[in-house]
């Protein structure tokens, strides 16, 4: 069946420009905190069975024809803070999507299912019994069907992960090509600043046109303030809508709502529930932050690679990718000069060599199974406070990695290998690596790491006293209130999340839809 | 530490004290990467670089340091470019705090050249060798010292490798979708299936 609309400019968002002064007193069935991964979802799927529904989403409108493929201004326009978020000690960035469709709109694309072993620590330690690869399946076939999930065919792997598969290759290691939701995916390399041409099957292009063609309603601009409830029962959100050109509130909204689904991402969602007196029986609303905290490792070659060119992501080592073989993969990237610029090592002389060597760089970044070690709160000024510091069995698997990466540059002809400390390490020689890599510190602000994948904020789990949300979604205490992101998942799962969420999203709306007239009386 | 430990607890006073500078410089680092484009601004012209303010020479300094381009270089010269309004243009978009905050942190990278070396002159009083080896004793220096200079790093080099005419010299392609008249794709239509035992 055929929308109403072509592109992304025609569809009919509100935004701060066109919904007016206000107050806004709106109803639906359902109210949905955020666009991204879980809230498009879920929105698209509660509307298909003919509910009403509204999706507050935070971030701006951005339609697809005013991406510009510059990374500095892309990043002002689609990701929160304007791609400044960090924790606390200042050494980790926290990339997340802060626009309609969320951090869908920005990834690379990579789609992985949920790790076997993962589900069988969310079944045996979290109660989570309907946990398994099998019992998933479906949802994570709708949703790859749906998103042109497909593995990488070999013209979508560009000549970066070329480089680095053939070190791979000389040391026996095992790499795959990955999988993407990309549809006649056009090898621009920009992923990361948005799909110009809308290959990417984001949420924007996705999920939320489809939930809109049900009569779905999105606001952008507008922040959820705080959810109300009643008697153990969510009745709505109180929100605020505000122009993204000043900073000015424009308007006040209250949605009255059957549901209330939260879905704002994993640093978000805890503390709307925390600002609205929602921190749960197990207080763990905010803790258990985890995030993939990665590195990424360059590395100069005699060759010319154009790293930038093709797409952003064609390939990874599982090599290294159960727990007990070391907990991480390595996904082999690269991105323009406005974005890498800002990780290059050395300075003055050693600056502009490494950027006129550019074309000649390599580079890939690591994956973590980090520990949940993290909490999300405020500080004494009242503002989010993202406070996680890599623990120290993750700050060794971290020393593997630089190890593993460096060996495998130098298996592929590497002249040299950057390691992102702030104090810049070279490593020129492969019988430097284990010297060098434990000499060094890789304690708090010695080395710039970057999170793209923030989760575990809200863990859902059976038991009420060490969790946030059942194992339906909803959260523990509080009936017709729904989490529905990446902050739901009890533990790190070492690959890019973006699946799971729209799988474990699917899930939960089959389960409100199944309630059907007990929770919406019609 | 296990899934279930204490988590990170916020800093002791003293030791925030002497983080906050280089917090600041991290925010103001990852913010230089969203700087809105700009049009005017060239180096030394305060007027034009409110924001900067009575950092003006030190900024300067800093940026003819870590870019340290030489005349016949390759590479774009810094005065034919927008860095210094796209740092002014950053500081704008600072927190007061955390724009305070850098500031001192500023100041101190200035003033500690005094005594860290033995120069017995400010950073911005160096001639530009000078300059140099005081940077890379930051550059690996204690924690606080290598924050601030990772920080001011990546303030200066998204700065100026944002601007288009940099990029000649190390061969970067830039945006390329419309250059090449790719087409959009659009909304992709709905769905005409759904899975068995995905849906009712």
């Amino acid at each position: 069946m055929s929308l109403a609309w072509q592109q992304t400019d025609d569809l009919p968002v509100q935004t701060a420009a066109t919904i007016g002064s206000g107050p806004h007193r709106l109803s639906a069935d359902v109210v949905v905190v955020g666009s991204g991964a879980g809230g498009a979802v879920m929105a698209y799927e509660l509307a298909r069975e003919g509910r009403s529904v509204i999706v507050l989403e935070a971030g701006p409108f951005v339609p697809s024809s005013r991406f510009t493929e510059r990374y500095p201004q892309m990043m002002e326009r689609l990701y929160q803070d304007r791609g400044g978020q960090r924790n606390e000690d200042g050494d980790l960035l926290v990339l997340q999507g802060s626009c309609v469709g969320g951090s869908t709109v920005v990834n690379a694309a990579a789609a992985f299912r949920t790790p076997e072993y993962v589900l069988r620590d969310w079944r045996e330690k979290f109660g989570l019994s309907d946990m398994t690869s099998e019992a998933l399946d479906p949802w994570f076939t709708q949703v790859e069907q749906r998103l042109s999930v497909h593995v990488n065919a070999p013209h979508e792997i560009n000549q970066n992960n070329q480089v680095i598969m053939r070190g791979c290759d000389k040391l026996g290691v095992s790499w795959r090509p990955l999988a993407r939701n990309i549809k006649n995916c056009a090898l621009t390399g920009f992923c990361l600043a948005g799909c110009a041409s809308d290959r990417k099957q984001s949420m924007l292009v996705t999920y939320l046109p489809w939930a809109m063609h049900h009569g779905a309603q999105v606001i952008a601009d507008t922040r959820v303030e705080r959810i109300r409830h009643k008697n153990g029962k969510a009745t709505g959100v109180v929100a605020t809508t505000i122009d993204p050109k000043t900073g000015r509130k424009v308007a006040d909204v209250e949605v009255e709502a059957k549901l209330v689904v939260v879905a704002a991402g994993a640093v978000q969602s805890p503390l709307l529930l925390t600002r609205s007196g929602l921190t749960g029986q197990s207080g763990q609303v905010g803790r258990n932050f985890a995030c993939h905290p990665s590195v990424g490792i360059l590395a100069d070659f005699d060759e010319e690679i154009f790293g930038w060119r093709g797409a952003t992501l064609g390939a990874y080592c599982d090599e290294w990718d159960h727990p007990d073989r070391g907990g991480f993969i390595l996904e082999f990237a690269m991105a323009g000069a406005d974005f890498m610029a800002a990780f290059s090592p050395g300075i003055a002389d050693k600056h502009l060599e490494f950027m006129g060597r550019l074309k000649n760089v390599a580079g890939m970044i690591s994956l973590i199974h980090d520990e949940n070690a993290g909490v999300i709160t405020t500080n004494d000024r009242g503002e989010k406070a993202i406070r996680y510091r890599v623990t120290q069995k993750d700050r060794e698997t971290i020393r593997t990695v630089i190890k593993r990466s460096a060996e495998i540059y130098f298996a592929a002809g590497a002249n040299k290998v950057f390691v992102p400390t702030y104090a810049p390490t070279v490593i020129e020689d492969v019988k430097d690596i284990d010297r060098i890599v434990d000499a060094l510190d890789l304690g708090p602000g010695t080395i710039g790491m970057t999170s793209y994948h923030p989760q575990g904020t809200c863990r859902m789990g059976a038991n009420p006293q060490n969790s946030v949300v059942g194992p339906d979604g909803q959260f523990h205490g509080v009936e017709r209130l729904y989490v529905a992101d990446a902050s739901l998942f009890p533990t790190s799962i070492m690959v890019n999340p973006q699946m799971t969420v729209y799988a474990l999203s699917s899930k939960i709306a089959h389960g409100i839809n199944e309630q059907g007239s007990e929770l919406f009386g019609n | 530490m296990s899934a279930d430990s204490t988590p990170p607890q916020p800093l002791p006073n003293h030791l925030r004290a002497t983080r906050r500078a280089v917090i600041a410089g991290g925010a103001a680092a990852t913010a230089t990467l969203s700087l809105p484009a700009c049009t005017s601004g060239s180096k030394g012209d305060s007027a034009k670089l409110p924001h900067i303010g009575d950092d003006l020479a030190v900024v300067e300094q800093i940026v003819d340091t870590l870019l340290a381009i030489d005349e016949g270089s390759p590479f774009v010269p810094i005065e034919k470019t927008d860095t210094m309004a796209n740092i002014d243009r950053l500081f704008a978009t600072l927190p007061d705090h955390v724009r305070s905050d850098l500031s001192k942190g500023l100041t101190l990278f200035n003033l500690a050249a005094i005594v860290l070396g033995w120069y017995f002159r400010p950073f911005t009083a160096l001639d530009r060798a000078d300059r140099i080896a005081y940077a890379r004793r930051w550059e690996t220096g204690n924690k606080t010292q290598q924050g601030l200079l990772f920080a001011l790093k990546q303030i200066v080099y998204v700065s100026y490798w944002r601007e288009e005419i940099t990029w000649g010299p190390i061969q970067y392609d830039g945006p390329v979708t419309r250059r090449l008249g790719i087409a959009r794709q659009g909304l992709t239509p709905l769905p005409e299936t759904t899975v068995e035992g995905a849906a009712k």
